[in-house]
């Protein structure tokens, strides 16, 4: 559709004219003026899409900020209850203090 | 004599407002006649006061209408509206008034609508924009100039709207008819006066049979370009129109638009040649540009 009334729309503009210099210049302005406002028109709803992803991109990794830092203190207070439990263990329970360090070796991992 | 020519599509809002209409053709104190044009032939049954129906075989469009009744009527002035307005009683005389006056064409009254966002439909100015002519809104709390007599609501002498060969139907079925009759108008040295003292109020309720959003945004494009097309005679600026629509045709994408342009290069090329003498474009421009 575009091509053809391209063609047309030269034609036109050929015999009205003949696009010699002086309206040439005016077809080629009509053309850049209107081309920025249609594009302009194009462009703004992408525009429009695009601040709000970053506004959702924003509030996302403010979660996740808060989330890993929520995170961080549970793994600590956790850290902090089985090393008390494994200080309290006696001889007998060696084999319960072997499982609580592979444990707490695996937990310390997840802090930063 | 005034002759009030009403072009309806259904009839949808004779019953309301042709009694505030025949009000204010009797208070204006002069004979009248009035003329409902029923677009659809039968859609309108008798009406009570006199009132002349023509009822067309097949719609043509508004402008055909308004033709129709204009050629129908005796007055020495036409009173063209929808049916969709509401006249206040003192409105035909406030227009009537200004009539006749040297190099007048049609006076236009405030038109109270919720569709201008001023508020008024009638005050009306034109500017380049972009290659093409931007019509703006002209509010006025005192008579002035407009581009155009808005096709809802407006008086003119009889004479003078056939002498411009009345509207160009090319546009059917409707819009910028109106704005292509009062660029010609101006073209020939009159003027257009909006008279905001006479009010109207126009309720703008799409008839059911109007057509749906897409096609009215498909036949406005189509009818903007046309209007470019039949009445820029400026090279320069006939240039700079066609590279705006050249853009249009480069780098919209809007089907409703693409579709509008192509028919309007149709109906341009398939229409007979218009070349008037008198003002040229800028002239005109200069006359209907919008208030500082």
């Amino acid at each position: 559709l575009s091509d053809d009334l391209l063609e047309r729309l030269l034609s036109l503009a050929d015999r009205d004219s003949g696009l010699s210099a002086a309206p040439l210049e005016e077809f080629s302005r009509g053309l850049r003026e209107r081309a920025r406002l249609v594009l302009d028109e194009r462009v703004r709803p992408l525009e429009a899409r695009v601040a709000v992803l970053e506004r959702e991109v924003a509030l996302r990794t403010d979660e996740v900020r808060v989330l890993a830092s929520e995170k961080e203190a549970l793994v600590r207070r956790v850290l902090g209850h089985l090393e008390q439990i494994a200080g309290g263990l006696g001889w007998g329970g060696r084999r319960a203090k072997e499982t609580l360090a592979s444990l707490m070796i695996a937990l310390r991992k997840e802090l930063p | 004599v005034i002759s009030a020519v009403v072009p309806t599509h259904g009839g949808v809002g004779l019953e309301r407002n042709l009694g505030p209409l025949m009000g204010a053709l009797a208070a204006c104190g002069e004979n009248w006649e009035l003329i409902v044009v029923d677009r659809h032939g039968g859609a309108v049954g008798a009406l009570s006061g006199g009132v002349e129906i023509v009822s067309l075989p097949a719609d043509e469009g508004h402008g055909a209408a308004v033709n129709v009744g204009v050629a129908k009527a005796r007055g020495e002035y036409v009173l063209i509206l929808n049916d969709d307005v509401r006249l206040e009683l003192e409105s035909v005389r406030l227009l009537r008034a200004q009539l006749p006056a040297a190099g007048l064409f049609a006076v236009v009254p405030r038109i109270v609508s919720s569709l201008a966002a001023c508020g008024d439909e009638g005050g009306k100015a034109g500017v380049l924009q972009a290659g093409v002519l931007e019509i703006v809104e002209a509010p006025s709390s005192v008579t002035q100039p407009t581009l155009y007599a808005v096709s809802c609501c407006f008086l003119c002498p009889r004479p003078a709207f056939l002498a411009l060969g009345g509207y160009d139907e090319v546009y059917a079925p409707f819009l910028w008819e109106d704005v292509d009759l009062g660029y010609r108008a101006w073209r020939r040295g009159h003027r257009i006066l909006h008279v905001p003292e006479a009010v109207c109020h126009h309720d703008g309720v799409p008839a059911p049979t109007d057509a749906s959003a897409a096609e009215r945004e498909r036949i406005a494009f189509r009818n903007r370009i046309l209007f470019h097309l039949r009445n820029l005679q400026d090279p320069a600026l006939r240039a700079r129109a066609l590279g705006a629509c050249t853009a249009w045709a480069l780098f919209d994408t809007a089907p409703e638009r693409l579709l509008g342009l192509a028919d309007a290069l149709a109906r341009y090329e398939a229409s007979e040649p218009r070349l008037e003498d008198g003002l040229s474009d800028a002239e005109i421009l200069e006359r209907v540009r919008p208030a500082e």
